[in-house]
């Protein structure tokens, strides 16, 4: 079976679209370990939950779409409130407890939202119909208004986070958080902002990923292995590095699916985490 | 032969040259100081001798043999110890345990004896505690030997580092800050032990401490170094009335501790 | 009570447990209301199993060090085994031994690089690892059979005598139940001496403070390594248990999907409900939570949601896990009284 170039362009252009879905579940990945320290195992069932939210409200309820993300986005925020004021503040630093109580949670979600729903394949409905044609590759024009929705998404948070004063909190709260403290700066504010902020990214790239493919209650453990993946690649704590992960981890996924069949196409990236986290593991962009 | 002789020795932090170009010796059986004001670099150089950074350059070189950048296991295997900053000890074990631990070099940990906990292992075990038992009493905490490390009192947790590190049976020994925030009557009692453990075992010691009257008193000799370069050494008298000592000083309280 | 009194009594309740357990297949037989005769044994199997695959991960965990790569080494373990039988005609005693070595090579050729980064990362390495193991078994379909895996019916550890031959994997599967309570026994007695000697003396102090573990001596790295493999080699063995009892291997074999990912969390969360501080919680956790499962049954499809929780309020009210249920119960019927007293709980 020859591979044409127009194969390998259709190719990279997928995995773009794909890398923006990833990009916005890595997004609130990488701020939460990064200003908490916290390696959030039920992130992936955020986005899930973002994803059946605008279901529940765009298909079952007939609510505009995008009236139906932004939603989404404030309720998903709020769960990311609550979890993170219920069950992560009281655990003070514990590892293995946020490991537990995460991972714990994820399970409770995760059924929570398989009992809800019926059983039978779910899809979100496309943003936008028909395609365009980009250097003779068809691309669909939703996948296109994906990205673009993830890179303007990424674009507020990082000029939120350098220009306004509780995005430089939290930036000076992820590097030193005793100097932020000794700057009065409260920390329990910065941890229920970053939460809340990540979760409705995830929700948002939960929208945009339950449109390209099926809604399923456990599609976040998978999307929570890309988020990884993405933030070790790119850095920890780098939102630069999210994208350049993001974008890096669809387009590699996307053309090793092609030339080596799917399933290299999500070993062979995984092999790379390893290896970056061992040769590099401050990741593309990341300090420390 | 000097014990260790450390020369060259700087570290480099991305722009900072914490220590710079240092050379010195440190003598078999004396007490020497290592002095400066804040920042100077003094805990660097414990950190490159015990192997928690390695050296940007430079050489140290123990008993005749090459240390450099040895990791910190290396380091305790050739025959260095030393005793933290702050209270640094096993807290849910008890004072004895914690003696046994430090001892970890002189355990062997043999397959069959610990599968089968045989009678050599429990001799051997014996020997371990009554050897930590004579430590305990070297440093008077032959008392608490089952109480929990974390609920002795301060002053006691610094005498346990000690002992702790003496468990290693080093040739030189390191202290790091030993009377920082105890009073005169903890200073004194604290310095007569050093004085004692140096006499009754040879030991080397290198001491690093903010208490002037307390370095002056114990320490043979005394190295002063300032923004990480060595700028003076000599003995406490010749220390004290050095022009460039007082100068790096000026200002500082003649008892920071 | 002496010293040598104690140790006699504890002896006596551990001989009288233990007949417990070898008596269980007989005394299940009834089926308790859920499921009949065989059935329980076939649990019991897999209570054995994840046992031992718990208490490895524990003892990793004592070094510091938390691993989720437990369902992966499991599936190393159990398709080593199974094809180096099923394809190479080796005695399933042999391969069985084989498969935690293939699993204990593996883990020492990935662990040094994995103990050189940061705690959270070997978490997530360990993590990657077992989902790689999982998707290469689903790939590399000539020799495993990819994602719809292959099926050894006829092969079992079997013992032959003149001309008897035990078979171990009858369908009472009653053999197969005392062979996994062997095997189990021997390794968990390996980790309880390891981890009550000089070595496991040294776990403590890298768990406790380890820049002072390494300042007298300890080289920690060698330390996690070891205990990483030797966890890793009894994980392998417990994949292979489990291999030859279900006689069909895929990467998403049943019961429970146990390669993937989910079964390491359900490790973690054996141990730490059990008590990740005793040498006895993994055991606790582990057989209470699979029993329970079982004869909740009922529950079915909740039971994720139910395990969650559980482990959500341990972690918040019982930290130190059942086994020190004993420590918790005082303190909690102080407080209850002080609620209806009306006054707050002083300290009694």
């Amino acid at each position: 079976m020859d591979i044409t170039g127009q194969d390998v362009a259709q190719s990279i252009i997928n995995g773009l679209c794909m890398g923006g879905t990833y990009i916005l579940i890595g997004l609130g990945l990488t701020l939460i370990l990064g200003i908490m320290n916290i390696l959030q195992f039920a992130h992936g069932e955020v986005y899930m939950i973002g994803a059946f939210t605008v279901y529940l409200l765009s298909v079952l309820n007939g609510v505009n779409l995008y009236v139906a993300v932004v939603i989404s986005m404030i309720t998903t925020a709020i769960l990311g409130l609550i979890l993170e004021r219920v069950l992560l503040r009281p655990l003070k630093g514990q590892f293995l407890s946020y490991v537990c109580v995460t991972t714990g949670l994820s399970l409770i979600l995760q059924t929570t939202i398989m009992l809800t729903f019926s059983k039978g394949t779910k899809q979100l409905p496309s943003l936008y119909k028909g395609s365009f044609e980009i250097a003779g590759a068809y691309v669909s024009r939703e996948r296109v208004v994906a990205i673009v929705i993830a890179l303007l998404l990424t674009l507020i948070l990082y000029t939120f986070l350098k220009r306004t004063k509780y995005g430089l909190a939290m930036t000076a709260s992820a590097q030193n958080r005793e100097g932020a403290l000794m700057q009065g700066i409260n920390p329990n504010l910065m941890s229920a902002m970053v939460v809340a902020i990540g979760s409705a990214l995830a929700a948002v790239g939960g929208a945009l990923g339950g449109s390209i493919f099926n809604l399923d209650p456990y599609m976040g453990g998978l999307a929570f292995m890309k988020g990884i993946t993405l933030i070790v690649i790119g850095g920890l704590g780098s939102i630069p590095g999210a994208v350049v992960g993001g974008l890096l981890l669809g387009v590699a996924e996307s053309l090793l699916a092609l030339f080596f069949g799917a399933q290299m196409g999500i070993i062979l990236p995984l092999v790379l985490v390893i290896a970056f986290l061992i040769f590099r593991p401050r990741g593309l962009f990341g300090h420390d | 032969m000097a014990l260790l002789e450390a020369r060259g020795l700087s570290k480099r932090f991305g722009g900072l040259d914490a220590v710079s170009e240092l050379d010195f010796d440190v003598n078999e059986g004396e007490i020497l100081g290592i002095i400066g004001p804040n920042g100077a670099g003094k805990s660097t150089i414990f950190n490159m001798i015990c192997g928690t950074f390695k050296p940007t350059s430079g050489t140290l070189v123990f008993r005749d043999k090459d240390i450099t950048g040895y990791s910190s296991h290396r380091v305790a295997r050739s025959g260095i110890a030393r005793v933290f900053q702050g209270n640094v000890l096993f807290p849910s074990s008890t004072v004895l345990d914690n003696v046994v631990m430090g001892a970890h070099l002189h355990t062997r940990l043999s397959w069959f004896s610990f599968l089968f906990g045989g009678p050599s292992a429990r001799r051997r075990d014996k020997a371990l505690r009554t050897r930590a038992m004579e430590i305990l009493e070297l440093v008077g905490l032959s008392e608490d030997a089952d109480t929990l490390a974390s609920d002795l009192p301060h002053g006691n947790q610094r005498h346990l580092c000690l002992a702790v590190a003496l468990a290693v049976e080093p040739k030189l020994l390191l202290l790091d800050e030993p009377v920082t925030g105890m009073n005169t009557e903890e200073v004194s009692e604290m310095l007569d032990l050093v004085r004692m453990l140096r006499e009754k075992t040879g030991l080397t010691l290198v001491v690093i401490e903010h208490n002037m009257k307390a370095v002056m008193g114990l320490c043979d000799r005394i190295v002063v170094v300032s923004h990480g370069r060595k700028i003076a050494e000599g003995t406490s008298q010749m220390i004290a009335n050095d022009p460039a000592v007082i100068e790096a000083y000026l200002g500082v309280d003649d008892d920071a501790a | 009570m002496t010293e040598q009194q104690k140790r006699l009594s504890k002896g006596l309740v551990g001989v009288v447990i233990y007949a417990l357990v070898l008596a269980l297949p007989w005394i299940l037989r009834s089926g308790l209301g859920v499921g009949k005769g065989t059935y329980w044994t076939h649990i019991l199997i897999l209570v054995g199993v994840m046992i031992l695959s718990t208490s490895s991960m524990r003892a990793i965990f004592l070094t510091g060090e938390m691993s989720l790569g437990t369902a992966g080494f499991m599936l190393v373990g159990g398709y080593a085994a199974a094809l180096l039988s099923a394809k190479a005609g080796l005695s399933p005693w042999l391969t069985l031994l084989l498969g935690g070595l293939v699993a204990a090579a593996v883990a020492g050729l990935v662990a040094y690089p994995f103990f050189r980064v940061k705690g959270i990362y070997f978490v997530i390495c360990t993590l990657l690892l077992g989902f790689i193991f999982l998707y290469m078994a689903g790939y590399f379909k000539g020799l495993t059979g990819g994602w719809q895996g292959f099926q050894f019916y006829d092969i079992s550890p079997q013992i032959t005598v003149g001309s008897r031959t035990l078979k171990f994997g009858t369908k009472t599967n009653i053999e197969y139940f005392y062979l996994t309570v062997f095997v189990v026994s021997i390794c968990l007695f390996f980790m309880y001496r390891m981890e009550h000697s000089r070595v496991g003396m040294v776990w403590k102090s890298i768990r406790e403070a380890d820049v002072l573990a390494k300042s007298v001596g300890v080289n920690i790295m060698a330390h996690k390594i070891f205990i990483f493999v030797v966890a890793c080699f009894f994980i392998g063995i417990a994949g292979g248990l489990f291999a030859f009892h279900v006689h069909a291997l895929s990467p998403t074999s049943t019961p429970a999907n146990i390669f993937h990912f989910f079964t390491s969390v359900y490790c973690l969360m054996y141990m730490v409900v059990g008590g990740a501080n005793s040498f006895y919680g993994p055991i606790l956790g582990t057989s209470l939570f699979m029993v329970l499962r079982e004869l909740g049954r009922a529950v079915g499809e909740y039971w994720p949601m139910i395990a969650g929780a559980v482990l959500i309020l341990v972690v918040f009210f019982m930290p130190k896990g059942l086994v020190a249920t004993g420590e918790y119960l005082p303190v909690w019927y102080r407080k209850l009284r002080g609620l209806f007293k009306g006054k707050t709980p002083s300290s009694a």
